[in-house]
């Protein structure tokens, strides 16, 4: 599973990679009185590819050869609980897992996905639905039924194979219950508590380490997009698996349609928390030229390190034209990183020094300079504008070579 | 079909490389290619864009032909290709008015210009570098140079600095961005201007060096970094100044009268329509035709150059349809007025099909047998003619002795009316079909596509009655993009308003003189803009020229271009087939006496009631 890389007939580093296309909220009629919710409605075969984002993808997947180890979708298949679209949804969810030639693909559910206001006429149970679809959700495959009652009873399940340790949370393993739970996510402490105890329990040994939920269990409320339906008790699980005992992690999580890459809050060993932001729905004005994303994480790590480092290749929709690479400024860039956590001023310093009277580029630079490449996007915007500020160097967007040029601004 | 084809072809949204794949030179590229001032004159659609752009490097690297050896010997300097663009004038329109400000107005737009050229010259410096050749390249390159990164960002930093940038650029394609946040930055400039009002406004452009900057004037600047950066001290630069016609007349003006540089290694190459009437310029400061820049007319070129450039285009659209060689005869036949190999030698002879022609005209149309008494040239005197008086009396006659016989009814004295005009078929085969297009490319395209598409359904000859309907339509087409026209809308009595029907008023005044009751040998086929002419009416034929609706006649270079009184014109040929004229000229009549509204035919006075009543002022 994944890629070792060797060094004198040792396995020294791990590459995994995660497709990772979230909130797709795909429907089958548009409500009256109301604007269609996504850019997927079921079987549309009127749309051209360049205007529909699965078929688009099926083309990004075939010109750039993609594949991955893992593809993961962390919620709202569907919009408002429509269930034949979250059947629709699922069914092209394992299309696309063929074509990537994936290992595993699976989900974890979002508020959408169930119907907790109870829409559907006949509803008992929110989860009925779910439970029902084909392949069995939300882990498919052979052997995966004890994984999957696990899910549905405990709130979450875990997945293990060579080298990768992933944990299905459900954060909405209590919407339908009392009224005001389905307005946000939530880990419950029990849910903690058995959590812990699996952790504690398992003996394996695990380089990477992967945390699947809906909700964002930090606060993410820029662009105005609410600051109410964080995950319950989020922080707490986020100290639990950062806490550095359990090994490294990253958790990737829906629910905001605003991809974003930090790391919780804590010691040096926290863990990465990813936002995928939405794959199809029609994202609001409002909130900024905010794009439909799709991602392909490239995870690294150390074989006997305890930080997890590398990139995330974000693909934009751009109605009309398909999936394109993310632009420079956008809130996830297309060569975003994360897992370098040292010293910025430092790192600036080195980079002035590397560049001699002409300039070189970030993909240049980072062959003397690695840790270039594993930046936050925030930590990377700090960065040039130190180097800006206190070394002279200044940057710009080549768009013919595609990414940003280093120069010095007085030279000579 | 034909339809299709018209919008299909055009040159404005091609890459260099798509143009250079189908391209065919015509008679005068390689005089066009040349390093010297050049003026391209020609209308809409009639390849001035194609053959700019053909003279840029990836074009000439893309561009795969028997005389490509020669161009690429021949093109001794870099092109630097900037098209014009229809928002120029919008804009620098709206920016005037929204100013309040008319000299402001051309200061920031001549500026955004500036920035325009320069950018165009950045893209052209990245075609010379081995640095941006293309991963997949089209063809052979062609005067790359190696370049190192030092020496590139040496350059964009002197570049940057000349022209006025705050900041450094270090490398080519972000000085190109720059230059494009700066055409932004021009207008947000304008918009704040006007808020701001006049108070502080001087004090406020001046802190703005580069807005001063004078693309005319900064040129030897680039051209000197940047040939000492190649390292080629005496390289030249070719800037193709493109569609100038829809250029803010102070641009068209200042782009002219350059054609007096005396810079050597600026050479500029203008392309612009016709009809472009921008005023004066001061008689010293004005170029001389010939002495200080080569002429170039697109259309109005000889028979044989017509021929020989759609028989090279005709070639091509075979070859792209994957076709073995075929040829045009073959494939249309001899036009009846052609010198067919399968006909006699000599067709004035008694018992020839003209002769058949010549008497069965006789039998219905007694003005036409009158002027064969009058000039005794009945067949059976052909035999003794002289060379000359059968030139005078009968070869001149003759295509209007076809149109006549094949249009007439049998009548009497009276002007006999014509057949149904839906056949058309006279005017088809090789060469007339060539002709027909007046050698505009784009008409070419339309017209030979929809026959060779015909040939390649039924793989049979097309016959004269399909290749005449496919030519009405088209030339339909054409005229319906004519009334789309934005323009002065002269009324014509009974034809309408407009450009098409002041055009229809002069097709019929001519087919009057080829058809009317009294046999004519040499009918007016041209007019003169008289200066009698209503200036409406003036300003619609040079729109009408602009879109090749009419063509210029016998003029010298001063004359290829500007305003269109006093000179001579004529329909195209597309447009005279509506009213099935002959594709030739025939001596002309002032326009104002045209619009008199009465034509004189044999004995007869015809009233077309034509005139111009209560003219628009707009």
């Amino acid at each position: 599973m994944g890629e070792l890389t060797y060094n004198g007939g040792f396995a020294v580093t791990m590459t995994f990679k995660v497709a990772v296309l979230s909130d797709i909220h795909a429907y089958t009629n548009t409500p009256v009185g109301s604007s269609a919710p996504s850019h997927l409605k079921v079987n549309d075969v009127t749309k051209p590819a360049a205007q529909h984002p699965l078929l688009a993808l099926h083309t990004l997947i075939g010109e750039q050869s993609i594949n991955a180890d893992y593809l993961i979708c962390p919620g709202d298949l569907c919009d408002k609980a429509d269930t034949q679209a979250a059947q629709y949804a699922w069914t092209e969810l394992e299309k696309l897992a063929s074509m990537l030639q994936v290992k595993r693909f699976f989900g974890v559910t979002g508020n959408h996905d169930l119907d907790s206001r109870y829409l559907v006429q006949g509803t008992i149970d929110p989860k009925d639905a779910l439970r029902a679809m084909q392949p069995p959700y939300p882990i498919p495959g052979p052997g995966n039924d004890s994984a999957n009652t696990s899910y549905w009873l405990d709130h979450f399940a875990f997945l293990t194979d060579t080298n990768v340790r992933t944990l299905l949370l459900n954060t909405c393993g209590a919407h339908g219950l009392q009224k005001d739970e389905m307005k946000h996510g939530r880990i419950s402490v029990p849910t903690l508590q058995r959590i812990r105890k699996y952790l504690q329990n398992d003996s394996g040994t695990y380089v990477i380490n992967l945390a699947i939920c809906h909700h964002h269990p930090q606060q993410h409320s820029e662009l105005e997009l609410g600051d109410y339906d964080f995950m319950r008790d989020g922080q707490q699980f986020l100290q639990l698996i950062g806490s550095g005992e359990f090994g490294s992690w990253i958790v990737i999580h829906g629910h905001k349609h605003h991809p974003k890459i930090t790391y919780a809050a804590g010691g040096n060993t926290s863990p990465v928390v990813f936002s995928a932001g939405s794959f199809s729905v029609l994202l609001d004005p409002q909130h900024g030229s905010q794009q439909n994303t799709f991602h392909l994480l490239e995870i690294e790590s150390d074989v006997v390190g305890s930080t997890l480092w590398g990139q995330a290749r974000t693909f934009e929709f751009d109605f009309g034209r398909g999936w394109r690479p993310a632009h420079d400024d956008s809130a996830v860039p297309y060569h975003a990183g994360f897992g370098f956590r040292g010293d910025l001023q430092q790192l600036a310093a080195r980079i002035a020094a590397a560049i001699p009277d002409s300039h070189k580029t970030i993909s240049e630079l980072a062959s003397q300079l690695p840790d270039l490449q594993y930046l936050l996007p925030s930590d990377r915007a700090y960065l040039l504008s130190t180097l800006r500020k206190r070394h002279g160097v200044a940057n710009a967007f080549d768009k013919h070579r595609k990414e940003t040029v280093l120069y010095k601004e007085n030279h000579g | 079909m034909v339809d299709a084809l018209f919008r299909h072809h055009n040159a404005r949204h091609a890459t260099a490389a798509e143009v250079a794949r189908t391209f065919v030179p015509p008679a005068f590229f390689d005089e066009l290619l040349e390093p010297k001032h050049v003026v391209l004159v020609g209308p809409r659609g009639s390849g001035k864009t194609t053959l700019l752009k053909m003279l840029t490097t990836p074009a000439i690297e893309a561009w795969h032909h028997p005389i490509a050896a020669m161009a690429r010997e021949k093109t001794t300097y870099t092109s630097v290709y900037v098209p014009s663009d229809i928002t120029w004038r919008e804009q620098f329109l709206a920016m005037a008015q929204q100013l309040g400000d008319a000299e402001l107005a051309t200061t920031l737009a001549r500026s955004a210009f500036t920035a325009h050229l320069h950018r165009a010259f950045v893209s052209s410096v990245m075609t010379r570098l081995e640095t941006y050749i293309e991963p997949k390249p089209h063809g052979e390159p062609f005067r790359r140079v190696p370049f190192t990164r030092a020496a590139e960002e040496s350059l964009t930093r002197s570049l940057a600095n000349a022209w006025g940038f705050p900041r450094p650029a270090p490398t080519l394609p972000i000085l190109r961005e720059m230059l494009s946040e700066r055409i932004e930055e021009i207008y947000f400039i304008a918009t704040q201007e006007k808020l701001l009002g006049t108070d502080g406004r001087s004090q406020r452009l001046a802190s703005n060096r580069w807005v001063h900057v004078h693309y005319l004037h900064s040129i030897p600047t680039l051209i000197e970094l940047t040939n000492n950066a190649l390292g080629e001290p005496q390289g030249r630069w070719g800037f193709l100044f493109d569609e100038l016609e829809i250029a803010p007349e102070w641009l068209q003006r200042e782009l002219y009268a350059s054609l007096r540089s005396v810079d050597q290694r600026a050479i500029f190459k203008l392309a612009m329509a016709p009809y472009m009437p921008f005023g004066t310029i001061v008689p010293e400061a004005k170029p001389i035709g010939v002495q200080d820049y080569t002429p170039i007319p697109l259309l109005g070129q000889n028979v044989r150059n017509t021929v020989n450039f759609c028989r090279a285009i005709w070639d091509q659209l075979i070859s792209d349809r994957g076709l073995a060689a075929l040829r045009p005869e073959d494939v249309l036949g001899w036009s009846r007025w052609s010198d067919d190999p399968d006909e006699p030698d000599s067709k004035y002879i008694e018992g020839s099909k003209f002769a058949d022609q010549v008497q069965e005209l006789r039998a219905k149309d007694s003005s036409f047998d009158r002027y064969i008494e009058r000039f005794q040239a009945e067949p059976s005197t052909w035999a003794g003619m002289t060379e000359r008086r059968r030139a005078q009396v009968l070869r001149k006659a003759q295509p209007i002795i076809y149109l006549r016989n094949y249009y007439l009814r049998s009548g009497g004295s009276k002007m006999p009316p014509r057949k149904s005009r839906k056949a058309h078929g006279l005017f088809g085969g090789f060469p007339t079909v060539f002709t027909l297009t007046d050698g505009n490319p784009r008409l070419i395209k339309a017209v030979l596509s929809s026959l060779i598409d015909v040939w390649i359904q039924t793989q049979r000859r097309v016959d004269f009655s399909t290749q005449g309907r496919l030519l009405k339509q088209a030339a339909e087409i054409f005229k319906s993009t004519l009334s789309n026209a934005v323009g002065p809308q002269p009324r014509i009595r009974h034809f309408g308003t407009g450009v098409v029907p002041l055009l229809e008023c002069i097709s019929q005044f001519f087919a009057v003189g080829v058809y009317g009751p009294g046999f004519n040998p040499d009918p007016r086929l041209t007019f003169i803009v008289d200066e009698n002419a209503p200036p409406e009416v003036a300003k619609a034929i040079g729109v009408a020229l602009n879109l090749g609706g009419v063509v210029l006649v016998g003029s010298n270079s001063e004359e290829l271009f500007g305003d269109v009184v006093g000179k001579r014109f004529r329909l195209c040929y597309l447009i005279g087939l509506l009213e099935e004229l002959p594709t030739r000229l025939g001596p002309e009549v002032k326009l104002s006496r045209l619009l008199d509204g009465s034509v004189q035919s044999g004995d007869s006075q015809v009233n077309l009631q034509l005139g111009l009543e209560g003219l628009d002022e707009e």
